[in-house]
């Protein structure tokens, strides 16, 4: 515990450099101006905003710019929820349901500060227990070998691909095909040239960067063209912030059990945030005095799961930082960029690379802190931000979205490939295939593919060594366990049931 | 507009053909090559399950309750995008950026043409300042720019 409290110390060392506070306090400033703008979630927002963190040589500072553009995006997520209904992400949906009604109400204020408050708190909590946690984690992760890594992606693939709220097999269907377009390039092992159809600018894969701000950035876009008008902002003045006595006294329970259950729940590859916000709102639910009160305005249905989404987010590194493996599609987008900074998740970072692994987390204490501070004295700010019009909004990020691809490989094939994901981001839209999962599965395609042939070269071309380790065998057992509950579950219409609609709170 | 089935009956017939593509293509790459496991073993894992999912969104679009309708309007300026796409090699940035604006916003948001110019130029200025002269990006700005 000492030796995790001095490297912690270093870590922190590196956090308050100048240069590294100017990266997070303007990551968390983008972080929630672009996340608050109506229709963009955190991940359009990350996706939009990579560019600007090749500008930032250091790796570390880049990352740190990162984290904090993703807390700033939750952030501003949750305010779209609470006063226009509109869930910046997934997890999202579960704020809406109470927070609206309380902007209904006229108390649009405690929640914001409610939410920004159990933020930051479930955030401080996750990032303490990483800091004994991840160490741990990395030391246990460095006996796994080829099969337990394939065992893991695997899980976490069908967690991530059942976990969308809609039916299993398409999650599935976007997760395969999310493998098939990751594997295109340069086969890493034989060098071989894989569906790359003579395409010169594809033999180093296709480019994830503009693949993102073309799924999530121009699909919304597109998307939103025909839904103009649909959110209205519901309050002018957001009037007293300060929560009642009553609320706090409602509000506390809420936040510590959501801390713990999102902290849990993100440890898992491919846990996410929707089921950590869902199980803090069922729990919530089922303690309160007041059952009934929920859905028509509770504010522990707003503590509770934002503070889950947010402890959920944090711990969603360690599987990042320690495996290897991105939990959901927004720690999908950090492996990406740490790949791009030359930098390699995974068991030896911590020891390859401590100042990044220290001063990440390290960042993190200082990105709530900073979030806490700019965002309640602000809140005024960004209910404006809310009344930017889509006329502006849309071309401004299209613009943003061309010259940010471009700008990663200094290439207009990569605009090419952002027009044509953006296509495709629309179409699986509206066919309500969620893209999450094809994302998670592009970035771990080449996990999945090394370690399959490693595992098969160390049984000697029998497959049942994957199943026959301990370790791998139990996850390998948990993954069809899952696949088949989360099938019955959906055949049983139980899923339908519980994912509320924002547009309908319970 | 097209229906909502015909939406999801699109998507699923862009995935059949992207599995048999793959599944053609992991074939002539080969699932072992010299005693080990070859580059072609995974895609044809993948493309072979995911066939069959293919083919049933394809038969029952139904299963996908939750699909939409496609309009008009966003197809319509997907092509306008990718117009805008293919000129922008050889027009630059900056010219092409702000005749597409000025389109998109009347076209697609119905503003009067003058917001339209001013909202175009201060949008293209706002790039080129920021990316190009604040943070180095070497954007083409003019068809005469290598």
């Amino acid at each position: 515990m000492t030796e995790a409290l001095q490297q912690l110390a270093y870590g922190f060392s590196l956090a308050i450099q100048p240069a590294n506070l100017v990266y997070a306090f303007v990551g968390a400033l983008l972080g929630t101006f672009i996340g608050v703008l109506p229709g963009l979630g955190p991940l359009t927002t990350i996706a939009v905003l990579l560019p600007l963190t090749y500008q930032v040589g250091d790796p570390l500072g880049a990352l740190i710019m990162l984290a904090s553009i993703y807390y700033g995006a939750m952030y501003g997520g949750s305010t779209t929820s609470i006063l226009l209904n509109v869930p910046g992400e997934a997890a999202s949906v579960i704020t809406c349901i109470d927070g609206y009604e309380m902007a209904k109400q006229g108390r649009a204020g405690p929640a914001l500060a409610i939410a920004a408050i159990g933020s930051f708190l479930a955030g401080t909590v996750a990032v303490l227990a990483l800091t004994f946690v991840g160490p741990a984690f990395a030391r246990f992760a460095l006996t796994f070998g080829p099969p337990e890594y394939f065992a893991l992606a695997t899980f976490g693939l069908a967690l991530a691909s059942t976990l969308t709220g809609g039916p299993p097999l398409a999650g599935v269907a976007m997760a395969l095909t999310g493998i098939l377009l990751g594997l295109v390039g340069i086969d890493t092992v034989t060098g071989v040239d894989r569906f790359a159809f003579g395409v010169l600018q594809l033999t180093n894969g296709i480019e994830l960067v503009p693949m993102l701000m073309g799924l999530f950035g121009l699909g919304e876009i597109l998307y939103n063209l025909e839904r103009r008008g649909a959110a209205s902002l519901l309050t002018n003045r957001i009037g007293r912030l300060t929560p009642t006595r009553r609320d706090w006294q409602e509000s506390g329970g809420a936040m510590a059990r959501g801390s713990v259950i999102g902290f849990l729940i993100g440890l898992i590859p491919g846990g996410g945030a929707i089921l950590a916000a869902l199980l803090s709102y069922t729990v919530e639910r089922r303690l309160s005095r007041n059952p009934e009160a929920f859905g028509k305005g509770a504010i522990a249905g707003v503590a509770g799961p934002e503070s889950a989404n947010n402890a959920g987010a944090t711990s969603a590194f360690v599987p990042l930082l320690t495996l290897g493996l991105p939990g959901n599609a927004v720690t999908a987008v950090l492996f990406a960029a740490l790949l791009i900074q030359n930098v390699q998740p995974g068991p030896l970072l911590l020891q390859q690379h401590p100042d990044i692994f220290w001063g990440v987390i390290a960042s993190m204490y200082v990105g709530n802190t900073m979030l806490l501070v700019l965002n309640l004295p602000l809140v005024g700010l960004w209910v404006q931000l809310l009344r930017v019009p889509f006329w502006v909004l849309g071309p401004s990020v299209l613009v943003v979205a061309v010259v940010g691809a471009y700008s990663l490989r200094n290439a207009w094939f990569d605009v090419g490939v952002l027009i044509v994901s953006g296509a495709v981001g629309y179409l699986l839209r509206k066919a309500a295939l969620e893209p999450s999962p094809l994302v998670m599965a592009f970035i771990l395609a080449d996990v999945l593919d090394t370690s399959l042939r490693q595992a098969l070269l160390m049984g000697d071309g029998n497959p049942l060594i994957i199943v026959s380790r301990p370790l791998s065998g139990v996850i390998l057992a948990l993954t069809v366990i899952v696949l088949g509950l989360q099938l019955v579950a959906f055949r049983r219409g139980v899923l339908l049931e519980t994912a509320p609609d924002p547009q309908e709170p319970a | 507009m097209i229906g909502r089935a015909a939406s999801v009956r699109i998507a699923a017939a862009g995935l059949l053909l992207l599995a048999l593509l793959f599944g053609a293509g992991s074939f002539q790459l080969g699932f072992r090559q010299e005693g080990v496991p070859g580059p072609g073993l995974l895609p044809a894992l993948t493309s072979v399950l995911l066939l069959p999912i293919a083919g049933r969104l394809l038969l029952r679009p139904s299963i996908l309750p939750g699909a939409e309708p496609l309009r008009a309007a966003p197809l319509l300026a997907l092509a306008v995008l990718a117009v805008y796409g293919a000129v922008l090699p050889y027009g630059g940035f900056v010219a092409p950026t702000v005749v597409f604006l000025v389109l998109w916003v009347v076209a697609f948001h119905r503003r009067p043409l003058r917001r339209a110019v001013v909202l175009a130029v201060l949008l293209a200025a706002g790039a080129v300042a920021l990316f190009h002269l604040l943070l180095g990006v070497p954007i083409p700005l003019w068809p005469w720019h290598e």
